[in-house]
């Protein structure tokens, strides 16, 4: 796919990154991403993914806003308190770069829609608060065959795991089963959530755009008390339930 | 005496006093002893992140060595290692 002169234009500065190019910008421009949720972690995850120009962005979230969602979930505004977090978030990607496509699906990953969401997508991002839609959205990507990068954050740490079905861990080899201790409500700073996306974000530019330095078959753990991070080698469990 | 340095991560560093401390390591010691060993040091919070209710590990944690992934608790620790990082699971979004 040729790029227009608009693209150029608008992606110009990021067209002299080495191993990106043209060809990079055509693979971003060619894929569809989707986001399981939008809030603190896939808000800016997805933002990052809008201004590099990836062509579709599929967000999935549930539920309307509320107050206490405004010191993460940045895609929000104020004026939307009580409607629809999907469409506030699809409104200022909109806004933000009109030449990218966005669809908002104002539900959560399930059972009943995860085929079709997963099967659309050329990457998956979750970023969800709850291990059920996280382990859901791994089995179907471990059975489509398509990448997933999973962005979890609790206080000061996040990890970005990435998993390659038939080649790397699935989460499931990580964790399989349903954490039992994990809480829906857990202690969030922005500037965290946002850190964590960006580096699942950029890992998901460089899976699409074929560039390099990826972080396959590892964990990257973030420790944001001491701004450390650790990369963690993964590995395939021979009796996973999902992807043995 | 060799030692090493044990790392808590998420639930597990607001439930200890501290994200990660320095342990004695005794001859032969394995992970799964030491994770037992630096679980006694804390109180029942912590325990109940490390070990599910029939005593064993609890089988979500995630653990490691000297970054790579640990799937088998009975590796032994020798002078070699440096870091085991003990990990709950999170997925705050």
């Amino acid at each position: 796919m040729e790029l227009s002169p608009e693209d150029r234009n608008t992606y110009a500065w990021q067209l002299d990154v080495p191993g990106f190019g043209e060809a990079g910008q055509a693979m971003l421009r060619a894929s569809t991403a989707l986001i399981s949720r939008v809030g603190g972690l896939g808000g800016p995850l997805a933002l990052s993914l809008a201004a590099a120009g990836v062509g579709r962005i599929i967000l999935a979230h549930g539920g309307p806003l509320r107050e206490d969602d405004l010191n993460r979930q940045i895609l929000m505004s104020r004026e939307f308190l009580g409607q629809s977090r999907a469409q506030c978030a699809r409104q200022t990607l909109q806004r933000f770069n009109p030449r990218i496509e966005v669809e908002a699906v104002e539900e959560n990953i399930s059972e009943s829609n995860v085929i079709d969401l997963v099967g659309r997508a050329n990457i998956v991002f979750g970023c969800a608060p709850l291990f059920e839609e996280r382990l859901l959205m791994n089995r179907e990507c471990v059975k489509q065959g398509k990448p997933l990068i999973d962005a979890a954050m609790f206080s000061m740490v996040g990890q970005v795991t990435t998993v390659i079905p038939g080649e790397t861990a699935c989460l499931a080899c990580l964790y399989p089963g349903q954490p039992p201790h994990w809480k829906r409500r857990f202690p969030v700073i922005g500037a965290v959530s946002a850190l964590v996306a960006n580096i699942g974000a950029l890992e998901g530019i460089k899976l699409l755009a074929n560039m390099p330095g990826t972080n396959v078959g590892k964990m990257l753990h973030i420790d944001a008390t001491n701004m450390r991070t650790r990369p963690i080698s993964i590995k395939r469990r021979a009796e996973c339930a999902v992807c043995a | 005496m060799n030692t090493l340095q044990v790392h808590y991560s998420g639930q597990l560093a607001l439930a200890s006093s501290a994200a990660e401390e320095t342990v004695d390591l005794a001859e032969g010691a394995t992970v799964q002893e030491v994770v037992a060993q630096v679980a006694e040091r804390h109180g029942d919070g912590f325990k109940k992140l490390i070990f599910q209710e029939d005593g064993h590990i609890e089988r979500t944690l995630f653990i490691a060595l000297d970054g790579e992934q640990v799937t088998d608790l009975t590796t032994p620790l020798t002078a070699h290692h440096r870091e085991l990082m003990l990990m709950p699971p999170i997925a705050g979004g």
